[in-house]
């Protein structure tokens, strides 16, 4: 039953894939031609750097926004809860072009942000926060703060109730018990949730793409580009290999502390 | 119990059925009922716009074929067609030092001068493989409100000089125009700037790195950065300038002095799907009312004089084939990106990231 | 089996708080995300309105001139959006199918390359789309489906059937066997148990599923943008369009965007609804 979908992955997606990454090595005969060249780009380490930089400060902004959220979701009432949640995952369905078109116009010079900025004496004129780092970082976490804070929230929910009752028996103060007790359960749900974060920004395209500056560019960028203009597969599909690599590492990693099934959203058990 | 559940679900599924029936067949009707199409491949936005108007609708008049736009122009999207041998256009726009490359690794076809009439061309908008529909170019813009004619430079020398000509930049994220500008900021004869030196060029650019507030890509950036006030002097292609100025937009001015003199050629793909409606579409776009018509649209004109002169005023204010402004332009050399685009390329990347 | 508990337990702890800087910031830090999530698209359903023919906020005056031009003026628009809306349906159903029929195996355990088949179906979210998309673009134009809609269809099916199986999995996790083992001891036949017990009552995974499925498909831009074919989808529309016009079509369109999630999500909350009340009635008619 289970061999459609497997089947199907295989052959559409995997096959694909390996095919274009290995036309970085078989060009069409075998060659190190294009990690050669990568390796001698100065123009790609600053883009690996700049993923990399972007991707960690992505997941920490939704980590600082996204653990008292989760925190505070998990003390509500079910129906509430159900409906914070609800509104938290139907964001993740906005399109990225509406958002970013919306970036674009509370960011922009004459936009929102300036002129409340200026409004309050924060600025002296008018100011563009668009086409830098900042702009980009905030649409980012826009888009990836829920998939911080429903990994956190499953944590918080899996906490045993009478590992908690027992601490206050003991005459824990509530502080102590967050401290000592929720605190420390919810960690493996952070870790989750920053590494599923940090993974998928790894790979974003469309936010820097439209709103950052050339201290933005992305790796994802790079593949688009030399695949649409410079018609450089063999090279194109070396930038993904690296990125891939970068991805499946960080991946491993958290398997083998804390295992793959805790992404699955919500159904940790 | 089971009999009212089987009709239940008997009913639900058979309105399913009815309605992934009916879907398909809506996709199938227009099919069966269409005449034939042909697929023009362009830049899109306004050039789609004016191309339709211009190009499309006369060409269906006349010969009931209809003309779908599609957007945007992209040899690399070309070559794969034309290697899997699944070309979708009929027409490709081929911009630039692009029209050379397609021609070098054999993607167009040559063409039927029985039926594409380049008579009256000029010898620089026509070829054996292509012919110039557009004649365009990479200017300066400007926010008229913002810098009255003093303040703001004049020339590429003086956009270089951000102490004398306060303001924010804005220049393309690509080694294209750019070097070139680079070069006459940094005092090149228009006439020496090719072959171009990427040393000097680079050199230059480094002056300037700090200044540009916004590296753009779209070739809608520049004309919105300035209407927002984003930035206050950019490059740009000047058709979106023009197309926003006709629609009585008066906040935005352009400076032709140095500006690059481009032409965006078209050309039938090898194993296109229609060659000779192709070719008659292309035979349409060089005539002198059509073009004139779409000149009115983008402002960018083919190499026929005599379709110069069908253009109102105002529109004649704004095609680089006018004399005043062509004088003060320089012709980009396609011959020298088609030999350099990927070194120039690198480097950009390189100089760009760092 | 106890979710009531489980949100709960936490709250004593934090009603013992009452007042203080704690709860306080807790409750700044959740209006805060809500406002920042939310904020872009109010925004851009302002702009939608806008008189103004470029972006600007606050506008200087309102009409509905960028919704006239997409339903009337510019018949693009509308094609792009019965495109997606197509594509999206048909990813809706193939991921779904797919991802019920895995979804089960998976959750019942004992499946034999578990990990590897987790790992398989996790892939596509993990990969940037811009690999899968550059990869699936070349390998159909090698196989001669570039033109085709199946091209598109195929490919957001990858991307869709994690999320599918993600929410089937729910639900087939909370089943319980023994439901099944009743059914099959009273004599009926796997397919029969199959059709009539285990799939009602997973079917408010699966519709939540497909949901997620179509809407995954629906606001995708990185596919679309190298397997749209000649036809764009209404991702690609804007994409283009945001690139090359500089008009607010594309914050009315953007505005439609969002109102179709809406109605795609009340339509499958009553579709839930529906079933589960004709599953509760059909079991109470239940005589065996």
């Amino acid at each position: 039953m289970a061999a459609p979908a497997v089947i199907f992955l295989a052959g559409l997606f995997v096959l694909p894939v390996g095919q274009f990454l290995l036309g970085s090595l078989f060009d069409p005969a075998f060659t190190l031609k294009h990690y050669e060249r990568l390796a001698e780009s100065r123009a790609f380490l600053v883009v690996i750097e700049n993923t990399v930089r972007i991707s960690a400060t992505v997941t920490l902004a939704s980590l600082l926004l996204g653990y008292p959220v989760a925190f505070r979701i998990t003390t509500f009432n079910p129906r509430l809860a159900a409906l914070t949640l609800l509104a938290l995952v139907l964001s993740v369905w906005i399109s990225l072009l509406v958002r970013n078109y919306a970036w674009m116009v509370l960011l922009g010079r004459e936009g929102l942000l300036s002129a409340g900025l200026l409004r309050f004496g924060l600025i002296d004129q008018k100011q563009s926060f668009l086409y830098n780092e900042f702009a980009v970082i905030l649409a980012m976490t826009h888009v990836l703060l829920p998939f911080m804070v429903i990994p956190i929230v499953a944590a918080m929910r899996s906490i045993d109730p009478s590992l908690i009752r027992a601490a206050e028996g003991m005459g824990a103060r509530p502080l102590a018990v967050l401290r000592r007790v929720v605190f420390p359960l919810s960690l493996p749900g952070a870790a989750t949730g920053c590494v599923l974060v940090f993974i998928l920004a790894l790979g974003f395209f469309v936010t820097p793409a439209i709103i950052g500056g050339r201290g933005q560019i992305m790796v994802a960028m790079l593949i688009e580009g030399e695949v649409n203009e410079q018609l450089n597969w063999g090279y194109a599909a070396a930038y993904a290999t690296t990125l891939l690599v970068l991805t499946l590492a960080i991946f491993a990693v958290f398997h083998r502390r804390f295992g793959m099934q805790r992404l699955w959203g919500g159904a940790t058990k | 119990m089971a009999s009212s559940d089987r009709r239940d679900r008997r009913e639900f599924l058979k309105a399913t059925a009815g309605a992934v029936a009916l879907t398909a067949m809506g996709k199938a009707v227009p099919a069966i009922a269409q005449s034939k199409t042909i697929v023009f491949n362009d830049s899109g936005g306004a050039s789609a716009e004016a191309g339709k108007v211009a190009f499309g609708d006369p060409f269906e008049a006349q010969t009931g074929v209809k003309v779908k736009i599609t957007a945007p122009a992209q040899v690399a999207k070309l070559k794969a067609m034309v290697q899997a041998r699944n070309v979708e256009w009929d027409v490709a726009e081929l911009v630039s030092q692009e029209h050379r490359l397609a021609i070098r690794e054999g993607l167009i076809q040559k063409l039927d001068k029985t039926v594409v009439d380049v008579s009256h061309l000029t010898p620089d908008s026509h070829d054996d493989y292509s012919v110039v529909f557009g004649f365009y170019s990479t200017a300066m813009g400007y926010n008229r409100q913002k810098t009255g004619d003093g303040k703001r430079p004049k020339n590429w020398q003086e956009f270089w000089d951000a102490k004398a000509f306060p303001g924010r930049r804005a220049l393309r994220n690509h080694p294209v125009d750019n070097l070139e500008f680079a070069l006459l900021a940094d005092g090149v004869p228009a006439d020496k700037i090719y072959p171009i030196d990427l040393d000097r060029a680079f050199k230059s650019l480094d002056r300037i790195k700090q200044h540009v507030a916004v590296w753009w890509k779209d070739g809608a950036q520049p004309a919105q950065m300035l209407l927002d006030g984003e930035v206050d002097f950019t490059s740009g292609w000047h058709g979106r300038f023009f197309a926003l100025a006709m629609a009585g937009e008066k906040r935005i001015g352009v400076e032709w002095t140095g500006g690059m003199l481009k032409r965006s050629w078209v050309g039938v793909p090898v194993g296109a799907p229609n060659p000779k409606e192709a070719m008659q579409l292309i035979a349409l776009m060089v005539q002198p009312k059509n073009s004139a018509k779409y000149a009115e649209g983008i402002s960018y004109i083919c190499g026929d004089p005599r379709a110069y002169d069908y253009l109102p005023d105002k529109v004649k204010e704004w095609v680089v084939t006018n004399p005043s402004i062509k004088s003060r332009m320089v012709l980009a050399d396609e011959d020298w990106w088609l030999e350099n685009a990927e070194r120039a390329q690198q480097r950009w990347n390189d100089w760009i990231a760092s | 089996m106890g979710r009531c508990h489980k949100v709960s337990h936490v709250q004593p702890v934090y009603r013992s708080f009452g007042y203080g800087g704690l709860s306080a910031i807790l409750d700044l830090s959740t209006v805060l995300a809500l406002l920042f999530l939310l904020a872009p698209v109010v925004i851009v359903i302002v702009i939608s309105f806008s008189a103004d023919s470029y972006l600007q906020f606050p506008p200087s005056g309102f009409s509905v001139r960028w919704y006239a031009n997409f339903f009337v003026g510019d018949p693009t628009w509308v094609h792009a959006a019965r495109k997606s809306f197509v594509v999206a349906t048909s990813t809706a159903i193939i991921a779904t199918v797919l991802g019920t029929l895995v979804a089960i195996p998976l959750a019942r355990g004992g499946l034999r390359g578990h990990s590897m088949i987790e790992a398989l179906l996790l892939s596509p979210l993990i990969i940037s789309p811009m690999i899968t998309a550059v990869a699936l673009y070349g390998f159909f134009a090698g196989v001669g489906l570039i033109k085709s809609i199946f091209a598109l269809i195929l490919g957001h099916s990858i991307l869709a059937l994690p999320y599918a199986v993600m929410n089937v999995s729910v639900s087939a996790k909370a089943l319980d066997p023994r439901l099944e083992q009743a059914a099959m001891g009273l004599g009926a036949r796997p397919v029969y148990v199959f059709r009539r017990v285990t799939i009602p009552l997973l079917a408010p995974g699966i519709i939540a599923g497909a949901f997620f499925a179509f809407l995954a498909s629906f606001d995708e831009v990185v596919i679309a943008l190298f397997l749209s074919g000649l036809d764009p989808t209404l991702q690609k529309r804007m994409w283009d369009d945001i690139r090359l016009e500089i008009n607010p079509t594309v914050a009315a369109a953007s505005t439609v965007l969002v109102a179709v999630s809406l109605v795609a999500f009340s339509a499958a909350i009553l579709l839930q609804r529906f079933l589960a009340r004709r599953i509760a009635v059909s079991a109470a008619r239940d005589d065996s």
